[in-house]
């Protein structure tokens, strides 16, 4: 027979797993710590034209990998979404998905890039050192930023049109993108630099 | 009575488990995958930084020394050695994060972070095995 004293440390005993569960679950739960430092954006404005004007009801049509909640669909470029998000950490974010290739994203501070604008290079996978791999610019630009000159390892230029402030396009054989910011910059990226050091990595240890 | 008492203290215990297993069902969710990779690693002076080998689907990389960083997820391959599974770069102060395709959602590898091309770069980087990007 069990006697009411007996059942009370036998009752907090059987707490003790629930206990462990919870502090599991709790850590479980801790949030990603943002990698940049806070800087000028602790109290970011949403000035971007496609944070307003873009559909926000619009969703990832990918299953395994999807933007983060809130983020707004900005363009659709074959089977490519360039979404915008502004971040936790106050950033403006440029973020693409593809189904066939996974996606990427590249977040900057909302202020900078209201100002600036910012630019992404994604490559696909690379089987054998040296080769080329699949190359996808994707931009979130200042408003008023209407287009960004692709121009190619060849020399040959040409343009790319912007919608809701954000652009992409899909060629290995780019070797910079340039746009004019509104306070009269060029803000030009050497893509053809980036993507021949990632092409000439060998592994962790090369 | 001894009947009655040791149903009660089993119904108890059923309750406690049920409810147990439904909060961490519900962290899970709430988290991603349970035990989800989630592992940060940083280098104060050097051009580039590596991650411990883990479930990953994602990875994410800054160089806060200025001039930009790109980051690559490397996939171990069973027989040996490392495959680019795809890099993103962005500019100085900006954080560029990479993520896997949906065939493979996630694979045992891990991220590295290269600074643009300075040797004496601080750079940091995060890998994760989350469902969403950005």
């Amino acid at each position: 027979m069990i006697g009411d004293n007996e059942m009370k440390p036998r009752f907090l005993r059987s707490l003790l797993p629930v206990a462990v569960l919870a502090c599991v679950a709790a850590a479980a739960t801790v949030g990603t710590e943002a990698l940049a430092t806070p800087h000028d954006s602790h109290h970011p404005t949403k000035t971007l034209t496609v944070f307003t004007h873009a559909s926000r009801t619009a969703r990832a049509r990918l299953a395994a990998v999807a933007p983060p909640p809130g983020a707004v669909l900005a363009t659709v470029v074959g089977d490519t979404e360039v979404f915008a998000d502004q971040n936790e950490n106050g950033e403006d974010c440029v973020i693409y998905l593809r189904p066939s290739e996974g996606g990427g994203s590249a977040c900057d501070a909302a202020a900078h890039v209201e100002q600036y604008g910012e630019v992404l290079i994604r490559t696909g996978k690379i089987t054998v050192t040296g080769a080329m791999p699949k190359v996808t610019v994707a931009a979130l630009v200042p408003n008023g930023v209407t287009s960004l000159t692709f121009t190619d390892r060849s020399g040959k230029s040409y343009t790319v049109a912007v919608k809701n402030n954000a652009a992409e396009r899909e060629d290995n054989q780019v070797a910079s993108v340039a746009y004019t910011a509104p306070n009269g910059s060029t803000q030009t990226t050497n893509v053809a630099a980036l993507v021949n050091q990632i092409r000439q990595q060998t592994g962790p240890n090369g | 009575m001894l009947l009655s008492r040791t149903h009660s203290l089993l119904a108890r215990r059923i309750v406690l488990i049920l409810g147990a297993s439904a909060a961490l069902a519900g962290a899970a969710f709430a988290a991603g995958p349970a035990f989800a990779t989630n592992e940060y690693f940083e280098c104060g002076s050097c051009g580039k930084v590596n991650g411990a080998e883990n479930w990953i689907r994602n990875a994410q990389g800054i160089n806060h020394s200025g001039t930009g960083a790109c980051v690559t997820m490397w996939w171990h391959m069973p027989g040996g050695g490392y495959q680019n599974e795809g890099s993103a770069c962005a500019g100085g102060g900006a954080t560029a994060t990479v993520c896997n395709a949906p065939t493979y959602p996630e694979f045992w590898g891990h991220g590295e972070v290269q600074s643009y091309g300075e040797k004496a770069a601080y750079i940091r980087g995060r890998q994760d095995n989350y469902a969403w990007c950005g």
